[in-house]
């Protein structure tokens, strides 16, 4: 087992409820509700789950883009959230993250090779020949032709865009990447090309991945562990072929039974979610997904059931469980 | 007409200015949609398969216009007739009766000014001569119809109260609620969550089965066509490149690039390394060359690829394909 670089503990983070005249809060929205995991060197961990339910905010809360409201997150042994901004920001040189949408994340009116010095000027102190050194580099290991630097944002495609921006986010030679959907919004004969990239590129650069999706098929592809998350928690973490094999929470059986088939031929048998996701201002008491539960005790209602941890690290927040 | 709908050579235009060429973005589509079929387009982003529905809808709007040449045979209420030839008042008493659509987002397909009663009254009054009281209660019914919890007072919310899925129920509402002979749904579950998803499928297949429509339902999304459809159109910049039933696509795939999609999803849920890719991106319309618009991302490609455009020919009963190697495989 390698080393742990990231170690998330208890992280939490509310984001306030503006209203009345005088834009006081007036409730908390809940978008990470206690948090934990940990992330080893040249390991992809995943984040799984549906749209809201705080999968990309814990990604934020990691990186201090959002300020999380309780919690440490230690990055390589250093606790990020006693950092400074000043040493925070110089910390990012090492944790980058990569963004869901292509379209708007690249300033359109920079060229690529700006787009790609930015951050070394920023991060490191470089002569001009020493960065067109490493934009040749970093072009090469993206897949992109070098004769394309001049160009700007814009005459590329979604799949070419999605390169330059891990190439930006790669340039610094950074340890931990975030990457938020990187791939969710290209077509799927483009996602394959992406996601071999990424798989390549953490080969080779030794890097450790957080990898946030709602895509169940590309999680099981790129990711040794996984986290499910329900409103705001992990109701379920494990090995990737643990978790898709033997799925313990019923939520996380609900989900993987939800995935569309792969062949009309094949019969499927699904667990049918009825309603919606609540809310996460006003979440439910007791445990967040006994609303919607098939297998709903009284003691559901009222108390968040504990982590049990089952063989080989694969533990799951659910009271069908408790002995 | 033993057709529901019968397309044929449906070309789309680009005008780009008097100077320029005009562009087709679409070109010599045939479709035939039977009664109660459930036909599936398939395809990439910008391949076509979009603008080939709201051709049918007639809702293309300038710089983009079907060709002269097309004609869309529409078997409707009044007996048959082409919508491409229809006047604009004459196609407004089609849309939404008879050909109803659901759109891909229902966050911004719904007007966030109106309660949801006041829009599916809009597709009532206009077509049907019910008084206040009785588009109430038909509104009332529908809701139910598509499972919507507490329907008397959802009828009243805006659709900012309501999640994807809910607004989702609500635009399939809308759109059932003329009791279409057939309805468009450009990627009804794009913008929603797998478990969301699951359930909105589901419903649609049963009020297909009650409501007696035909179905065509575009979507980039291999694993919602596996689903729900019985046929297969798969677009690939702006031409079928195979069409057949939909086992016969899964499991004798006769195109190499439905063989490289259906391979990319596919091997996302097996371990085996590396993950399948079909190198390159779709070419843009306008710069399409002279010979199979596949050609540079296709692992068979030879001269013949390259030079001239293979015709969309039968290989099996039912089963149509663009390529050569089909067609010399036939000859021989």
């Amino acid at each position: 087992m390698n080393k742990t670089l990231v170690d998330v503990e208890h992280l939490v983070t509310y984001f306030p409820i503006m209203g009345g005249i005088i834009r006081k809060a007036v409730g908390q929205v809940h978008a990470v509700e206690d948090v934990s995991f940990s992330i080893c060197e040249q390991e992809t961990f995943s984040l799984v789950g549906e749209s809201g339910c705080g999968k990309s905010t814990t990604g934020r809360s990691i990186l201090r883009l959002i300020e999380p409201t309780s919690g440490k997150v230690f990055f390589d042994g250093t606790d990020l959230s006693t950092l400074s901004p000043e040493e925070m920001r110089r910390k990012r040189k090492n944790m980058q993250l990569i963004f869901q949408n292509p379209y708007a994340s690249l300033n359109p009116r920079m060229s690529v090779r700006r787009l790609l010095e930015e951050p070394l000027s920023v991060h490191m102190k470089m002569s001009q020949t020493q960065m067109d050194r490493e934009v040749q580099w970093i072009t090469e290991a993206v897949g992109l032709n070098p004769e394309q630097l001049d160009r700007y944002p814009h005459q590329f495609s979604g799949g070419q865009r999605q390169r330059i921006a891990i190439a930006r986010a790669l340039i610094t030679k950074p340890q931990f990447v975030v990457a938020d959907e990187p791939v969710s919004a290209l077509d799927v004969s483009i996602q394959s090309q992406i996601l071999n990239l990424l798989m390549d590129l953490q080969r080779e650069l030794r890097l450790s991945y957080l990898f946030i999706s709602h895509d169940l098929h590309v999680v099981r592809r790129i990711s040794s562990r996984i986290g499910v998350m329900y409103l705001g928690r992990i109701v379920e973490t494990g090995k990737t072929e643990s978790v898709y094999s033997t799925p313990l929470h019923p939520y996380t059986k609900a989900l993987l039974s939800a995935i569309p088939k792969e062949d009309p031929a094949e019969t499927k048998e699904r667990i049918r979610l009825e309603g919606d996701v609540p809310s996460p201002a006003n979440p439910p008491s007791g445990c967040p997904f006994h609303n919607r539960c098939k297998s709903c005790m009284p003691v559901c209602r009222q108390t968040m059931p504990d982590a049990k941890t089952l063989e080989d690290g694969h533990t799951v927040y659910c009271h069908l469980y408790d002995t | 007409m033993n057709h529901l709908l019968e397309m044929r050579n449906l070309a789309i235009n680009l005008y780009r200015g008097k100077k320029q060429p005009q562009v087709k973005l679409c070109e010599g589509i045939n479709l035939d949609i039977k009664v109660r079929q459930n036909f599936g387009i398939v395809g990439e982003s910008g391949c076509g398969k979009s603008i080939t529905c709201s051709s049918i809808m007639g809702l293309l709007s300038y710089p983009l216009s079907v060709d002269p040449s097309t004609s869309i045979r529409f078997a409707s209420n009044d007996g048959e007739v082409d919508l491409t030839r229809l006047s604009a008042s004459q196609m407004r008493r089609i849309r939404g009766k008879e050909i109803s659509m659901i759109f891909q987002e229902p966050m911004t397909a719904l007007d966030p000014m109106y309660t949801i009663e006041s829009q599916i009254n809009e597709a009532l009054s206009f077509h049907t001569s019910l008084n206040r009281q009785e588009m109430h209660v038909a509104a009332l019914a529908m809701l139910e119809k598509v499972k919507i919890p507490r329907p008397d007072q959802i009828l009243s919310d805006y659709p900012h109260h309501l999640s994807g899925g809910m607004l989702q129920r609500v635009m399939i509402a809308i759109a059932l609620i003329n009791n279409p002979r057939l309805l468009i749904a450009d990627e009804p579950t794009t913008a929603l969550d797998v478990t969301i998803q699951a359930q909105i499928l589901d419903l649609m297949n049963e009020l297909r089965e009650s409501y007696n429509t035909s179905v065509i339902m575009i979507t980039h999304d291999l694993g919602v066509i596996a689903e729900t459809c019985e046929m297969v159109a798969v677009f690939y910049a702006g031409q079928i490149v195979e069409q057949a039933e939909i086992n016969e696509l899964f499991h004798a795939t006769a195109h190499p690039y439905t063989k490289g999609l259906l391979k990319s999803v596919t091997s996302l849920g097996k371990v085996s390394e590396p993950l399948y890719s079909i190198a390159g991106a779709v070419p843009t319309a306008g710069a399409f060359s002279k010979g199979c618009r596949f050609h540079d991302r296709c692992i068979a490609c030879t001269e013949k690829c390259r030079t001239s455009m293979p015709e969309l020919t039968e290989v099996a009963p039912g089963h149509l394909c663009r390529c050569w190697l089909n067609q010399e495989a036939n000859n021989a």
